[in-house]
């Protein structure tokens, strides 16, 4: 593991910390994710300029030391930064898609499973909208019988507002109803983590205010919502905390 | 013996139900289908982790796996064939001249082509559709039977296209099938050897069998190819 060149300046790490210092350092007792020195490196192939670069490849990003607790009174975490900061990249890291080059990364729900990630574009398998559910609901990890996986697949038809639109093919949704299917598909299992990167790219006014009155719903129902954006939307009015990579650091701020 | 005479006796054999050559044709399917259900397995794994796992050599082992595409099937008979002679490696399995060495030597016919276009159907799928599958809590088998429901349309594409292939064959069901009346005797090499002796009449109506198998294989491939197309401009 290489040790991290600079120290973050977010809201839950002390500057004056060593490396060393904040990779021993114990989680705290109810935080939901804890890390420490967890760091990416772009490969060496990928390498930015020369004078970015170390033999091990340019670093992208590190978080020497966080700590998050979900606020109580729901509200999301907005992860915020410029294209190219990392924000996919720490995001697909956090959901355990992704080997971080080094550092520790402890979610307090049992398996990485239960940490749910959807794409910036989120796929959509080749069957109708309502086949879409019925296979998250079939591959869920609680096991659920053929009746009630029926009943969960109506109610998260109801609850996309797309039961009108069961038997279209999924793909043949426009962008807003496809974001809503996936959020659906992906809301099915209640995974206690949500991770979303850039939810809003490509929607229009009406299809975010949607997303966003389903967010709250899901965040009161106690899931932890981590959404990127490189700007601020209607999703940003909704969050309790932002984060933000700047020049390769994570800084957090609560907004409650 | 005219054409239209002979092609009018082969027409007869068939509407007949002639047993003889209705058993020939058993035997084709019957050992084309068995080799396909042996091939299709690891062939689909093949083709899986060619698309998904980067390692070195990956490229050598597609390389390797498109010539093998164009080995005449004769060479893969000869090969067979030294295999499971008295004297060869797998000269005590005693299955030379049997339907099971001519279900091997298909499974060696199909595994190329079945591999070729297992991977660019598997290949053709977007890469988001595998960590979706895995985020929604699908185990691993569970998420690859979604990657090929996923290309669908390619992988009955490859399986019609490896069936073809296989049940055209000649040489190596001729080299280690021996062409054994009711035992090996399969449509290729009874056309082969009905033609020698001059009996025209069952030739043709087993190459009637043949070319409506290929047409049949043909407009199904088509089909496949025009929907596949439509699905993926949905």
């Amino acid at each position: 593991m290489s040790p991290p060149t600079s120290s973050s300046s977010s809201a839950t790490t002390d500057e004056s910390l060593s490396a060393a210092t904040a990779a021993a350092a114990p989680c705290a007792r109810h935080a939901l994710l804890c890390v420490r020195d967890l760091h990416y490196r772009l490969p060496p192939a990928a390498r930015g300029t020369a004078d970015a670069c170390d033999a091990s490849g340019r670093l992208l990003w590190q978080v020497p030391l966080l700590d998050w607790t979900p606020a109580h009174s729901g509200g999301w975490v907005h992860l915020k930064g410029d294209n190219g900061s990392g924000k996919t990249t720490l995001l697909r890291v956090l959901a355990g898609m992704q080997s971080p080059t080094g550092g520790e990364l402890q979610w307090a729900v049992p398996g990485t499973e239960r940490v749910h990630y959807l794409h910036q574009q989120p796929y959509l398998f080749d069957t109708s909208v309502s086949g879409n559910l019925v296979l998250a609901a079939r591959w869920q990890p609680q096991r659920r019988s053929a009746g009630q996986q029926r009943v969960q697949v109506e109610e998260m038809l109801d609850w996309s507002g797309l039961s009108d639109k069961a038997r279209q093919p999924a793909r043949s949704l426009s962008g807003g109803e496809r974001a809503r299917l996936a959020l659906a598909r992906a809301w099915l299992s209640r995974p206690p983590v949500l991770l979303l990167d850039e939810p809003a790219a490509n929607l229009d006014q009406a299809a975010v205010e949607q997303l966003a009155t389903r967010l709250e719903q899901m965040c009161r129902e106690g899931c932890a919502v981590i959404l990127s954006s490189h700007q601020d939307n209607a999703l940003s009015d909704g969050c309790s905390a932002r984060w933000t990579l700047t020049e390769g650091r994570l800084h957090t701020e609560s907004l409650l | 013996m005219s054409l239209w005479e002979t092609t009018q006796e082969a027409m007869g054999l068939l509407l007949r139900m002639d047993a003889a050559l209705w058993e020939i044709i058993g035997v084709s399917f019957r050992v084309s289908l068995l080799a396909m259900l042996a091939a299709v397995p690891p062939a689909l794994l093949i083709a899986f982790v060619l698309v998904r796992c980067a390692f070195p050599g990956r490229w050598l082992l597609i390389s390797l796996v498109n010539t093998l595409m164009a080995v005449p099937t004769v060479v893969v008979g000869l090969l067979l064939f030294i295999l499971l002679s008295r004297a060869g490696p797998l000269g005590d399995w005693h299955l030379l001249f049997s339907q099971p060495a001519m279900i091997m030597g298909q499974i060696l016919l199909a595994l190329p082509i079945l591999v070729v276009m297992l991977h660019a159907a598997l290949a053709s799928v977007d890469k988001r559709a595998w960590e979706t599958a895995l985020q929604l809590g699908a185990s691993r088998p569970a998420a690859l039977w979604r990657l090929v429901m996923e290309a669908r349309f390619g992988v009955m594409a490859a399986l019609v296209a490896a069936f073809g292939r296989i049940i055209a064959e000649v040489g190596c069901a001729m080299m280690v099938g021996g062409n054994i009346a009711g035992f090996t005797r399969n449509i290729t090499t009874a056309i082969a050897l009905e033609t020698l002796k001059g009996e025209y009449a069952q030739g043709v109506a087993l190459g009637m069998v043949l070319l409506v198998l290929a047409l049949a294989l043909n407009l199904l491939l088509g089909l496949l190819r025009g929907r596949g197309q439509l699905a993926v401009q949905a």
